[in-house]
């Protein structure tokens, strides 16, 4: 192949024109991540900025192998600079973000599951109807309690509710999970459901007597009794005549509590029923992942994206303030750290190629350290004890000393504390404590694994079964390191390219410590 | 006019205007001494990726008589302060005349110590004029063509030129960008929405792409939904075999076995043609191929077909499957060590959506790196309109230019992603496939992709050379 310019074909698309630009790129680089995918990219082009009037923000820059034609990097350029040297003529830098980038374009209010009574609002009822949440009347689970009091004077069809309102979010309602148990056994008062906001109209459902028996409250969307609705009420009427109330037991308490927002699939179909929504108890990373692409991410191919399914209990997913997709990717590693996602290049669709996969658990490429190794070590010191903080359910302070074994301190008598922790609010518990303490210890007392390794020349892939160029190395695979035999995550590629010198790919790799949020929701899972 | 001769020129061609003769006679020369042709600076280590030719510096002294030929200094001076020009460069007469493009770059001190003045106040000698030019790292030749005009038929199992040219003998001292000219037989369609594959691969032997028909009496294994085969004269090969999917329609292996021959170790790229039995229906393809030594399947990537909704049944595509190198690992170095056998195959697939079935119809493979194949470059170029009736892919330049009816040419904006043609010394071998991958989903324009279509192509290089003809 020509060795007289750049090993890449870099093409410029404008809204007028694609061309390549390859003879002319000077110098180049770009980065790739995981998770993430194409992050940044740079490219210094020795042409005459005045001919390309038409360059300018969100442009497309594409970067593909010669050899081959596959695409090798894809992202949008921000708005270029000129340098002028007058000895050498006018170049100059363009970068450019990959599809990283546009994971922060768009934010939405999203409501996948929530089981908080924060989002539960007492509708216009008389001020001594009884509605309100965190209620506990029984030894019964915490949940919301509507009902009327001692000395109230009730006509027929008074009522007591709760409401939860979907609209003001992206979404409506999907789906309902609850557990029902009233003061009293009273066919006097029933339990309705009443919704409004959805394309039939307001409407309710009703009938069920109130009883001391629990019972389950489960709905879905276009389940034939749920329509599509964006306010949903868990209410209890008195459907008997007039009466004064004299006992303490005329209440409905619904503990328990999960609402679902209602989902889409990768290609924005809602999704309708317990075959669409699946559950009402929880949901999977994976299905938020596809819920995001059919929502919010236009410029993601849906034909192509690959959606691992994943296994992690996710019971509360809420975002009232908009949030990005990029932050609900990032808030989905707490419960799947072994998943990641990547926004790679364009395909012939002209949408972005995405993937949502688990880390490997082989090795992809086998590197030698010929061409420069970096291996960091550890600064935090040996630690034999911890103390780890937490709040009990009952609300009481307490505190929990970790130990471990650490023959290096051991043996010489010598007692040394890390910074302490705290477990988050909501987690606190004995058992938690002691897992999360141990684990902590664990970390503190192993070296970090992080790693800097260049690749100057092919390397094998045994993925394809190939030797493969520095710019073909992909971000979000293993690499076996040959001489000092590390088998570590990659989680970043910086290749860079000059004029005068050789193609490099920078490979950052090391397994990332867990935080302590995600070491918590792991127990969890397992428990 | 001396020799050898060289001279600015307008443009590297033989009959271009000549700006400035260097070597003319006694009272206007070059020197011998300290002549310099200069030579390409490679950079980056032995074994690294990415390395370059860096430019060269020709220095020659232009010997100037005062005042007899001084006065041709006016007409030079503009020359070496513009931003570039070719510089001939021919040794006698008879010799293929080779061109430098030469950049603007320091102009050379001009020497006074031979000046004398006469008598007569007279001033008389000879100045040389240090010349020192930035040029290209190799000498380009006069253009030639590979091919004009030849047919290549749009079938893998024509007789002749089927999907591929096999361009002959190319000269030079190193790779040329390659100027190729397609002018399909039915242009009407030939472009809307088509997305062309051009893959030049060159070595010092010829190695042509290999095919495999899939259909009646293809040795291979049918897996899951996988029927035996259909006779199709549309097909290439006359047959196909057809995957109905009606028991698993999610991944699985649909075409597995030992294939026909035995396969020269190298990196080639994979194609299947496909079409499919109805109008919507979409699928994936993953191609995996192992060999008795690890037992080992290394699949690649999945690729989708997911074309829109046409009007007509079929709509046969090629998938590029991916590139794959057999046997695993393998490097140029090592091919030495292996014997040639065949390698099994796996086709996995999965219909993404719809009810129809997809038809296999061959496997072809372009060599991209084996023992006698040096490199190659392969083009993908994806039309979205326009009707041009002729599309030239311009190396040199990195250009994609159309012509209308009219010839008219004009410069066609459309996506183009990998490299553009080139030959290197050797036989070179262009394949040009017309349909590969075409999968905009807002195209809803029947174009397909028939094995009796015909292009015709001319191919034409400027050979690059490290020093001048003999």
């Amino acid at each position: 192949m020509m060795s007289s310019v750049c090993p890449l074909a870099v093409t410029l698309i404008t809204d007028i024109r694609r061309q390549s630009v390859t003879p002319a790129v000077q110098s180049l680089s770009f980065r790739k991540t995981a998770p993430g995918g194409h992050a940044d990219a740079t490219v210094n082009l020795a042409i005459d900025r005045d001919r390309w009037p038409d360059l300018g923000d969100n442009d497309r820059l594409a970067m593909s192998d010669r050899r081959t034609a596959a695409p090798v990097w894809d992202g949008y350029t921000s708005m270029p600079g000129t340098s002028d040297q007058r000895e050498r003529g006018q170049s100059f830098d363009l970068s450019a973000k990959g599809g990283v980038d546009r994971l922060l374009d768009d934010r939405r209010a999203l409501n996948y599951i929530d089981q908080e009574g924060t989002n539960w609002t007492r509708p216009p009822i008389p001020p001594s109807r009884i509605a309100a949440w965190q209620q506990r009347p029984t030894t019964t689970a915490i949940g919301i309690l509507d009902g009327f009091g001692v000395g109230q004077a009730i006509a027929t069809n008074d009522w007591a509710g709760m409401d939860y309102d979907f609209a003001g979010t992206d979404m409506e309602f999907g789906a309902i999970g609850a557990s029902l148990v009233c003061g009293t056994t009273d066919t006097a008062y029933q339990v309705f459901v009443v919704w409004s906001g959805g394309s039939g109209g307001p409407g309710s459902v009703g009938g069920a007597t109130a009883s001391t028996s629990a019972v389950a409250q489960n709905g879905y969307v276009n389940d034939g009794t749920f329509p599509d609705l964006t306010d949903f009420r868990f209410a209890l009427y008195r459907v008997g005549p007039a009466t004064n109330i004299t006992s303490d037991d005329k209440w409905a308490h619904f503990s328990g509590i999960k609402m679902l927002g209602r989902r889409r699939d990768k290609f924005g179909t809602l999704l309708s029923g317990s075959s669409g929504m699946v559950r009402n108890t929880y949901v999977l990373a994976s299905e938020v992942v596809a819920d995001l692409i059919g929502r919010m991410l236009p410029w993601v191919d849906p034909n192509t994206a690959t959606i691992t399914a994943t296994t992690g209990q996710i019971d509360q997913l809420a975002y009232r303030d908009a949030v990005s997709a990029s932050q609900v990717l990032d808030d989905l590693t707490l419960w799947e750290p072994d998943m990641l996602h990547e926004v790679l290049h364009v395909g012939a669709s002209g949408k972005h190629v995405f993937n949502y996969r688990h880390w490997p658990t082989t090795e992809r490429y086998v590197i030698s350290t010929r061409d420069g190794w970096t291996r960091s070590g550890s600064d935090q010191g040996l630690c034999n004890r911890l103390i780890v903080s937490y709040t009990d359910p009952d609300g009481t302070s307490k505190t929990y000393t970790a130990t471990a074994s650490v023959p290096e301190l051991d043996n010489v008598g010598r007692i040394r504390h890390a910074t302490g922790i705290a477990l988050p609010a909501g987690k606190g518990s004995a058992a938690n404590a002691v897992a999360v303490g141990a684990a902590v210890l664990a970390d503190i007392n192993t070296a970090v694994a992080s790693a800097r390794l260049v690749v100057r020349r092919p390397v094998l892939d045994l993925l394809t079964g190939r030797m493969v160029q520095p710019w073909e190395i992909e971000s979000g695979y293993l690499v076996r390191v040959r001489e000092p035999g590390d088998v570590l995550r990659c989680t970043q590629v910086d290749f860079s390219w000059a004029r005068g010198s050789a193609a490099e790919a920078v490979l950052t790799l090391g397994k990332p410590v867990l935080t302590l949020a995600q070491r918590i929701q792991r127990l969890q899972a397992l428990a | 006019m001396g020799w050898p001769r060289i001279a600015l020129v307008a443009s590297p061609d033989a009959s271009a205007a000549v700006l400035y003769e260097f070597n003319v006679d006694l009272t206007r020369d070059v020197a011998h001494a300290g002549f310099d042709l200069g030579a390409p600076q490679w950079s980056g280590e032995p074994g690294q990726s990415g390395g370059m030719d860096g430019y060269r510096t020709i220095r020659f002294t232009h010997w100037l008589d005062n005042p007899a030929a001084l006065s041709a200094l006016p007409t030079l001076g503009p020359l070496l302060t513009s931003a570039s020009g070719w510089l001939l460069i021919q040794l006698r007469d008879g010799a293929a005349p080779r061109w430098a493009r030469v950049w603007r770059s320091s102009p050379g001190v001009m020497s006074w110590d031979r000046l004398m003045m006469s008598d007569a106040m007279t001033v008389f000698g000879r100045h040389g004029v240090d010349i020192a030019l930035t040029a290209d790292p190799y000498l380009v030749g006069e253009q030639l063509t590979l091919a004009n005009a030849v047919t290549v038929n749009n079938d893998p199992a024509s007789g002749t030129n089927p999907c591929r040219l096999v361009l002959g003998a190319v000269v030079g001292d190193a790779p040329a960008p390659a100027i190729v000219t397609v002018t399909p037989a039915s242009p009407a369609s030939a472009f809307t929405y088509y997305q062309w594959l051009a893959s030049v691969h060159s070595g010092p032997t010829q190695r042509t792409p290999v095919v495999w028909q899939i259909g009646t009496g293809d040795g291979f294994t049918a897996g899951t939904d996988t029927g035996g085969g259909v006779a199709d004269s549309t097909y290439s090969g006359g047959s196909y075999r057809s995957v109905s999917f009606s028991t698993v329609s999610s991944q699985a292996e649909r075409l597995s076995g030992s294939t026909p021959a035995a396969l020269v170790p190298g990196l080639y790229k994979v194609l299947i043609r496909v079409a499919r039995s109805d109008t919507s229906s979409k699928f994936s393809l993953a191609f995996g191929i192992s060999d008795t030594v690890t037992f080992k399947t290394i699949y690649g990537a999945t690729k989708y077909m997911d074309r829109a909704t046409t009007t007509s049944v079929g709509f046969a595509t090629w998938v590029d499957l991916g590139d794959f190198q057999w046997p695993v690992g393998v490097e140029i170095a090592d091919a030495a060590l292996l014997t040639n056998t065949a390698p099994s195959i796996s086709l996995l697939g999965s219909r993404t959506s719809g009810t129809g079935a997809i038809r296999l119809d061959c496997l072809m493979l372009i060599p991209l790196e084996t023992v006698d194949t040096l490199d190659a470059t392969t083009l993908v170029d994806s039309f979205t309109g326009g009707a041009p009736t002729t599309v030239t892919w311009d190396g040199e330049t990195e250009r994609v230019w159309g012509a209308g009816a009219s010839n008219t040419a004009a410069l066609m904006f459309q996506s183009v992603r990998g490299g553009f043609p080139e030959v290197a010394p050797g036989t070179s071998v262009l394949t040009l496939l017309r349909q590969v991958d075409s999968g905009s989903v807002t195209n809803t324009i029947d174009n397909p992709d028939s094995i009796v279509s015909t292009t015709s192509v001319t191919v034409k290089y400027r050979p690059r050379w490290l020093w001048p003809a003999a």
